[in-house]
């Protein structure tokens, strides 16, 4: 949501709420007042009528001089003073209407009678009403200007903000100039563009001696590596060398073998990380599959693996070509390694996905921990254990979805690209 | 045959300088680039062995000062830095070939008398073995005149093995050579024994001596008895 949707919610929300509850309390203290003047006007009439029948020693001849709804009734005894609510029927409205009654005993000429008064109420409601729907214009004005006056500045105000997100968001790692804001005079956006800065120009710094680290790491352990390879070979060839001798020179070129791909695998999962092959070409993936099965035709005739291949022609991705023969050689290379003697390998490509499918024996592990680095199953003392962990690496930089799961002797790896 | 080789790491130069000497080259051995540029200026070579990264700066300074000097001789880069960038930018420059640290002496070897033929000959050379006589350019084998075919990893690996005679090779060295990092290690070495098994009965076939002789635990030696 945006942000100044957000605060036009709100405000929508709280002027509303406001607006509900105050009608209803204004239409409640509205009434009271109106009951109360009713009430109070009945009484003022009530002692009107009393204190003539008491000086004038009779019932009013005029009633309407003291009110305009008075009508006497003789009665056998006195009776109480009574203040209610009653229905009567209006003829002129032609229907039953409110009307506020007091009733109160007088005594003339010894003679008892009860006084009633009425007071319509029923325009009290219509006065309410009136005045009510009056009040919620006035309001409903006052809102919507606030609102569109509120939403226009906010969109002003947050300008600069949104520049600033926009020329963050072509910040790339790799390039070699600092970030440009749009000038603003507003503080804090000026404070946030100065910790942009700050923060893009350390992490763009951090790369790039990140980078040369792991040019140089590779430098520094690749040239001591060179020179005893390259002394262990000369080494052999002495003719003087006892069997056992030659042994033993041989485990040597073995592990160190063995240490200098694991050198080069990691600096391979740092720079992938890193993003550093930033050559991404339209690469047609079939016909690159293609290829590599040709070249693995020996290995897969060696171990009498029927093949099952269902390629689609001409599915292009974007990709760097030297990280897809990678992920290619890793993924084929395993459906192949971890097959079983005159096993099964199924692959299927189509528009958006590849599936590489081998029989083999049940993993030692959970599926989840299958792209973890060093994962290696118990009979495989050889392998380094980071194929997986590239292949996963080389997905995550593309935004492949990969997937992978064993079932009826069968795993089965599938990559979805975008 | 004259080499000039430019590595900085004295251990490393020394080996190379060693094993290429006994390989029967002239080799004169430099640690920084005024020094290789020296020399160029003054000396003819056959092909030249760079280092990338020096203390002075890069070695590709050296490819650029031979292809302003014109001069006819292989180069071949030899480094530790093996991003992709480097290795084109250097095959732009006019280097031969690219050969990422670590490697083994054998493979340079190989890739040196690689260059020097295509050079030399322009590949129309033939490399003769008492009987045997391999002729690169057209990936001919013969045996007493009589052509043997052999599949393409047959005719790599014999090529390799006679390009270094002599020489103990490991098997990781001929299956590296063969395969590249196409195939995982363990495997390869199966596929190593069938293909030596192949081409020795192939060769005893059509009446040439068995020159592959098996080390054990090791690899294997091409040489005569």
């Amino acid at each position: 949501m945006k942000l100044i949707t957000k605060a036009s919610r709100i405000f929508l929300i709280t002027c509303s709420i406001a607006l509900v509850i105050g009608t209803f309390l204004g239409v409640i203290i509205f009434k009271r007042i109106m009951s109360d003047e009713a009430t109070e006007h009945l009484l003022n009439q009530r002692l009107k009528v009393e204190n003539y029948v008491l000086q004038n020693k009779q019932l009013p001849t005029n009633q309407f001089t003291l009110s305009d709804s008075l009508w006497f009734t003789s009665e056998s005894s006195i009776k109480g003073y009574e203040l209610k609510d009653t229905l009567f029927y209006n003829y002129i409205e032609a229907e039953p209407l409110m009307y506020r009654k007091i009733s109160f005993g007088v005594v003339s000429n010894g003679n008892k009678y009860t006084a009633s008064i009425l007071k319509p109420m029923y325009e009290t409601e219509d006065l309410t009403e009136a005045i009510v729907l009056t009040l919620f214009g006035i309001v409903l004005l006052i809102v919507s200007a606030l609102f569109v006056t509120n939403y226009l500045i906010s969109k002003r105000l947050w300008q600069p903000f949104h520049q600033t997100l926009e020329s963050l968001s072509g910040f790339k790692i790799t390039q070699r100039d600092s970030l440009v804001f749009a000038q603003t005079d507003v503080s804090e956006f000026n404070q946030l563009q100065e910790q942009l800065s700050d923060l893009t120009n350390k992490v763009r710094s951090d790369y790039q001696s990140l980078k040369s680290f792991t040019e140089n790491a590779s430098h520094e352990l690749q040239t001591p590596l060179s020179v005893i390879g390259s002394n262990l070979e000369m080494l052999i060839q002495d003719e003087n060398l006892t069997e056992n001798q030659l042994k033993q020179i041989s485990q040597l070129i073995d592990s160190l073998g063995k240490v200098s791909k694991l050198n080069q695998t990691l600096l391979l999962l740092t720079k992938i990380e890193n993003r550093q092959f930033a050559t991404t070409e339209k690469t047609d993936l079939s016909e690159v599959l293609e290829n590599k099965l040709a070249l693995l035709h020996t290995w897969v005739n060696h171990k009498s693996i029927d093949v099952k291949t269902v390629i689609l022609p001409d599915v292009c991705i974007h990709i760097s070509p030297y990280l897809l023969e990678i992920l290619l050689n890793n993924i084929l290379g395993n459906a192949i390694k971890y097959n079983t003697h005159n096993g099964k390998l199924n692959i299927h490509l189509s528009d958006d996905k590849l599936v590489i499918e081998n029989l083999g024996a049940k993993p030692d592990y959970s599926t989840e921990e299958m792209f973890g680095r060093f994962r290696k199953g118990r009979s495989n003392g050889d392998s380094l254990g980071l194929g997986l962990a590239i292949v996963k690496q080389i997905c995550e930089t593309y935004q492949f979805e990969i997937s992978y799961n064993y079932t009826n002797d069968f795993h089965s790896l599938t990559i979805q690209f975008k | 045959m004259k080499l000039l080789l430019l590595e900085d790491e004295i251990s490393l130069g020394e080996v190379i300088r060693q094993y290429l000497v006994g390989e029967g080259y002239v080799c004169e051995w430099v640690k920084d680039i005024p020094e290789a540029l020296d020399k160029i200026a003054v000396y003819e070579y056959d092909c030249v062995l760079l280092d990338l990264m020096l203390p002075s700066g890069s070695g590709l300074e050296v490819v650029k000062a031979l292809k302003i000097q014109n001069v006819e001789c292989g180069i071949i880069i030899l480094s530790a830095k093996d991003s992709l960038e480097d290795k084109l930018l250097g095959l732009d420059l006019g280097a031969d070939d690219y050969l990422p640290k670590p490697f083994h002496l054998s493979e340079l070897n190989s890739r040196i008398k690689s260059i020097l033929r295509r050079r030399r000959f322009n590949g129309e050379n033939e490399i003769v073995f008492n009987e045997l006589t391999i002729i690169p350019a057209a990936q001919e084998v013969k045996v007493l005149g009589n052509p043997i075919v052999l599949t393409r990893k047959e005719y790599n690996l014999l090529l390799y093995l006679l390009t270094n005679k002599n020489r103990v090779l490991t098997k990781s060295n001929i299956a590296e050579h063969l395969y590249g990092d196409e195939i995982d290690q363990a495997d390869t070495f199966n596929f190593l024994y069938s293909h030596v098994k192949n081409l020795r009965k192939k060769m005893v076939d059509t009446g040439s001596v068995d020159y592959i002789q098996s080390v054990y635990g090791i690899g294997y030696k091409f040489a005569e008895k």
